[in-house]
């Protein structure tokens, strides 16, 4: 049987960044997703659900270091936990939050002077807009493909980076009024 | 979706965001009574094997899937007829599977014995050649015709059984010599025309208008 492809081929590099992503972070998805949804069964259905979006989303990160895809592996584990939990109804009793070793991270008090600003203010934004501007402004996604990673509508995610650039922006001015 | 500062100075600051989140994060010391069970390291395996196959693209979602399930069951219960002429007419088919990135087109007559599709092909070349064009080249794949320029044009012809995969562009359902279905691709200057007369796929594909490649296609000595 002969079978033409007028898509691109995928490239053998991207199978072998997925297998190693896979080895490297397995662990580290499971802890997140545990710490989340409480439940053995339902961290590994969690693993299963993050590589499969990081093979979806591999080109993206195909040339991103190793420490950028943690990132990443950070962000969708956590989207897709909750979104787990959306489904089980267990939403009320979901952590929509942050992970709890985050609140350390804006605690120095340096972190008020430029790019440490925007990084404070960054860190201090609500997860969900967080997640769409680094998904967007940092890992390249379109709005669709953002859509697909936090398992929201296209739409949804289009008001939510408004929202987040709005709230970024507002933030930074507050920030630099302070400094004044 | 931003102005190009806006975007360098925000992919800065996410890129010290993570540094800062990386050294937050748990180490791989720190987690090593986290273990995985046999049974997701087993369905891992297999995801991770399987991307790694063509096909994945085809099945990596369940809506793919159900379509690949549904035409399965439609050829599983596609019933007999009487007669070769009648065969050709009702079973010569083509089944189409839409997937996010383009679409698997399966040409097939239920009724052929597989194993017929390993014997030789007996050519059928076309008889119309549109003005300009000459046959140049030809080999097992196909023929080439070449043009005035840039102009050119492919004939192919495949075994009973022949899938072709094409990238999302515009097409069309037609009907070659009023009792042969076929799909119609278009992609800029280049069209490209898909049909089977039963026994075989043909393939047409060139800098060509739907006047000439279907001109093409209905001047084949079918059997």
């Amino acid at each position: 049987m002969l079978a033409f492809y007028m898509s691109l081929a995928d490239h053998p590099q991207d199978k072998i960044k997925i297998e190693e992503i896979y080895h490297r972070y397995k662990k580290l998805i499971k802890y997140l997703a545990l710490s989340k949804l409480q439940k053995e069964d339902l961290a590994e259905d969690a693993v299963h659900e993050v590589m499969l979006i990081v093979i979806n989303n591999i080109q993206k990160l195909q040339s991103r270091n190793m420490e950028e895809v943690k990132a990443f592996i950070y962000l969708v584990t956590r989207s897709v936990s909750i979104d787990m939990l959306r489904k089980e109804k267990r939403r009320e009793a979901a952590n929509i939050e942050d992970y709890p070793f985050l609140s350390s991270l804006n605690e120095d008090p340096q972190q008020n002077l430029g790019k440490e600003m925007i990084v404070k203010c960054i860190i201090d934004l609500p997860p969900i807009y967080r997640e769409i501007l680094e998904l967007t402004a940092y890992f390249g996604l379109s709005i669709k493909e953002c859509a697909g990673v936090l398992k929201i509508s296209q739409p949804t995610a289009r008001k939510r980076l408004e929202r987040a650039r709005k709230l970024l922006r507002t933030a930074l001015e507050k920030g630099e009024e302070n400094d004044v | 979706m931003f102005e190009s500062q806006e975007r360098i100075l925000l992919a800065e600051a996410f890129a010290e965001y993570h540094r800062a989140l990386n050294a937050a994060l748990p180490k791989d010391e720190d987690l090593q009574e986290i273990e995985l069970s046999d049974r997701l390291e087993k369905k891992m395996s297999r995801l991770i094997e399987r991307q790694k196959h063509f096909y994945y693209s085809w099945v990596n979602t369940a809506a793919k899937r159900a379509a690949c399930i549904l035409a399965a069951v439609l050829l599983a219960t596609a019933t007999v007829t009487a007669s070769v002429q009648s065969l050709r007419e009702s079973v010569t088919h083509f089944w189409v599977e839409i997937f996010e990135e383009g679409s698997l087109y399966r040409f097939f007559n239920f009724r052929q014995d597989p194993s017929i599709k390993d014997q030789p092909i007996n050519v059928h070349l076309p008889g119309y050649v549109p003005r300009g064009y000459r046959l140049t080249e030809e080999h097992e794949e196909g023929f080439f015709y070449e043009g005035e320029g840039t102009k050119c044009f492919y004939f192919a012809q495949y075994p009973n059984g022949t899938e072709v995969y094409v990238a999302n562009v515009e097409s069309k359902e037609i009907s070659v010599a009023d009792q042969y279905e076929g799909v119609l691709l278009r992609e800029g200057e280049i069209r490209k025309l898909f049909f089977n007369d039963g026994e075989y796929l043909y393939v047409i594909n060139g800098t060509l208008s739907e006047e000439e490649i279907i001109k093409i296609a209905e001047s084949i000595p079918f059997e």
